[in-house]
């Protein structure tokens, strides 16, 4: 378990408490004011919003079909994202994104002396077992965002922004499961 | 009325693509500044003590929400055109508690996780995998599920729809409400901060 | 201590716009506001009318790019129509499948309906609306039944080919006892057959 630790955190002297030194990042309202205008260029320029859990599905659906293409093409879920056979992974508006997300993270990182190969995590837990949490988590986030059509960026963010019933409702929701289920692993943060 | 110019064909797939990238590009550089790379940031939300992901999105969602429906009064934009879900009531709500649930488990969500493995964070990159694999869960499951997956519909619905308001009243009614959780979110970080302190 | 100053200026433009929208109304109002100055304009380019041979020509390359409306009543639509065309009532417009970014073009009998849902459309701000120059009287006399005696040798061959093609048939001067107002041409196709409509229905998903 340690020898995990010094291999994939850089820095030992990792385990902080849940903090935050302001000068590190920028004033939350003026980045998301910011955020919000590259959401209306996306919605004045292209009509559509941003989303991050739709880039996943296209890779996910991608390779099943490479794999096992009739398997794919039987279920409605993977074909959806694939189109007939004339679509391309890198043709889709939200892998583009996504990798552009990619590079807007790694740019503003860099800028900031804020790139390190590292594992976020609280004070109290082993990087094992952040790390297998971390896959749960994501795997559930996953689920949900295909059952909701969508993920924080996709439904909270571009749906709230037009007034969407059902964005708002998951919204809601997202806020609600959290604050429910954060006593029960606040072992992982704080 | 131009807006937005790629429904009316002012130019085609190709440049949609590139601005696909440079968007995603605004989108991740404004995600990283906010500091939502790093999971403990996200996940204090959840504990009171740094409200930046309410803070955050709230404002983004009021900006982008003033800019659309002001550009929609004054016949810039053609609000119609641009593109949303319809509601599925059920699926959403059940998809949102598992979502949440998932959040402060795995301390991201998609989009974040992305900027996260972007600037080196292990877990953020294992959190991006775990994403793949739940998706693929669900698309095994697909078959089975997808009663549930389309029940509750209740078509392309809005707030202001819904709710049989003018869209300007819910416009008004959504900030006043984000400003309150602006106020509220300020008072308890402090009370939290005095809290610690007091320790 | 955080100076509050920038949070402070950002609350300050939320109130603002926050009131203005609560008093501002509804982006999707149900009074249209007429341009006349835009209006006007508009009218002079040129670019708002199709005549018959024009859409037969459009019509007969198979080109998609466009709605074509029929404004008459259903009874008429019914029939004979312009092949393509889809049965809207000026009623219905605004509340129809149209899209203010397609290509629309109007016609009803002659020019005076058309000429109403026109004005219409363009102060809902559809971006590109068209009538069909005298209507379907106008698709009578160029396009299925058109005189060609005073026409030239080779425009006469074309004007008689496009006749023939939607079933028409060219006048010949010489019959003038021929009845003034032919039948029009029985329709075989199945009724309701609406062009694919341009780029909004295409296959792409835009979801997240």
């Amino acid at each position: 378990m340690s020898v995990l630790s010094d291999i994939l955190v850089s820095d030992k002297h990792h385990s902080e408490a849940v903090s935050h030194s302001p000068k590190a990042y920028s004033n939350p309202y003026v980045t998301g004011v910011a955020l919000g205008l590259v959401l209306l260029a996306a919605f004045v320029l292209v009509g559509r919003g941003l989303g991050a859990s739709g880039a996943v599905s296209s890779a996910v659906a991608t390779v099943v079909s490479s794999v096992a293409p009739e398997h794919a093409k039987a279920n409605s879920f993977y074909s959806s994202y694939l189109g007939g056979g004339t679509f391309g992974l890198f043709k889709d508006w939200l892998v583009l994104e996504v990798l552009g997300v990619m590079v807007g993270g790694f740019l503003s990182g860099i800028l900031a002396h804020r790139i390190k190969r590292t594992v976020e995590k609280g004070p109290r837990i082993s990087v094992r077992n952040r790390l297998f949490f971390a896959f749960i988590g994501g795997g559930l986030m996953g689920f949900g965002a295909k059952l909701a059509r969508g993920c924080t960026s996709g439904q909270a963010l571009t749906g709230g922004a037009l007034l969407n019933l059902g964005s708002w409702a998951f919204m809601m929701m997202v806020f609600a499961g959290a604050y429910a289920t954060a006593y029960f692993v606040r072992r992982l943060w704080i | 009325m131009n807006f937005p110019l790629f429904k009316f064909g002012f130019f085609g797939d190709e440049v949609s693509l590139v601005l696909a990238f440079v968007i995603g590009i605004g989108f991740g550089f404004a995600l990283e500044r906010a500091g939502f790379g790093n999971a403990r940031l996200l996940a204090a939300q959840f504990y009171f003590t740094d409200m930046r992901v309410l803070k955050v999105m709230f404002s983004a969602i009021v900006t982008a929400m003033f800019g659309v429906y002001f550009f929609g009064l004054f016949g810039i934009l053609d609000i119609s055109l641009i593109y949303t879900t319809d509601t599925f009531m059920l699926p959403q709500v059940i998809g949102g508690l598992i979502l949440g649930i998932g959040f402060v488990i795995g301390g991201y969500c998609p989009g974040t996780s992305a900027v996260s493995l972007a600037t080196g964070r292990i877990d953020g990159l294992v959190y991006f995998i775990g994403v793949a694999a739940g998706v693929f869960v669900f698309g095994e499951l697909f078959p089975l599920i997808e009663n549930f997956f389309v029940s509750g519909s209740m078509g392309n619905v809005s707030l202001p729809g819904y709710f049989n308001l003018s869209y300007g009243f819910v416009v008004f009614a959504v900030a006043i409400m984000a400003l309150g959780a602006f106020i509220a979110a300020e008072w308890g970080e402090k009370k939290m901060a005095k809290k610690a302190e007091g320790k | 201590m955080k100076k509050p100053k920038i949070e402070l200026i950002l609350a300050i433009l939320l109130l603002f716009f926050a009131v203005i929208a609560l008093f501002a109304g509804d982006p999707y109002s149900s009074t249209l506001k007429i341009n006349p100055m835009e209006l006007s304009l508009n009218s002079n380019k040129g670019h708002d009318k199709v005549t018959p041979t024009e859409l037969a020509e459009l019509l007969i390359a198979g080109d998609q790019e466009y709605v074509l409306v029929d404004l008459r009543a259903e009874e008429e639509y019914l029939q004979y129509f312009i092949p393509g065309a889809i049965n809207i009532s000026p009623m219905n417009l605004l509340n129809s499948d149209l899209m203010k970014n397609q290509r629309i073009i109007l016609y009803s009998s002659d020019d005076l309906e058309s000429g109403k849902s026109w004005i219409l459309l363009k102060a809902a701000k559809y971006k590109d609306v068209r009538i069909l120059s005298g209507g379907l009287d106008g698709w009578k006399n160029n396009v299925l039944y058109p005189e060609i005696q005073a026409l030239s040798e080779n425009k006469r061959s074309k004007i008689s080919q496009i006749s023939f093609h939607f079933g028409g048939q060219p006048k010949s001067d010489a019959v003038g006892s021929q009845t003034v107002s032919p039948d029009l041409p029985k329709i075989q196709a199945p009724v309701n057959v609406p062009l694919s409509k341009p780029k909004p229905a295409r296959k792409k998903r835009e979801g997240c």
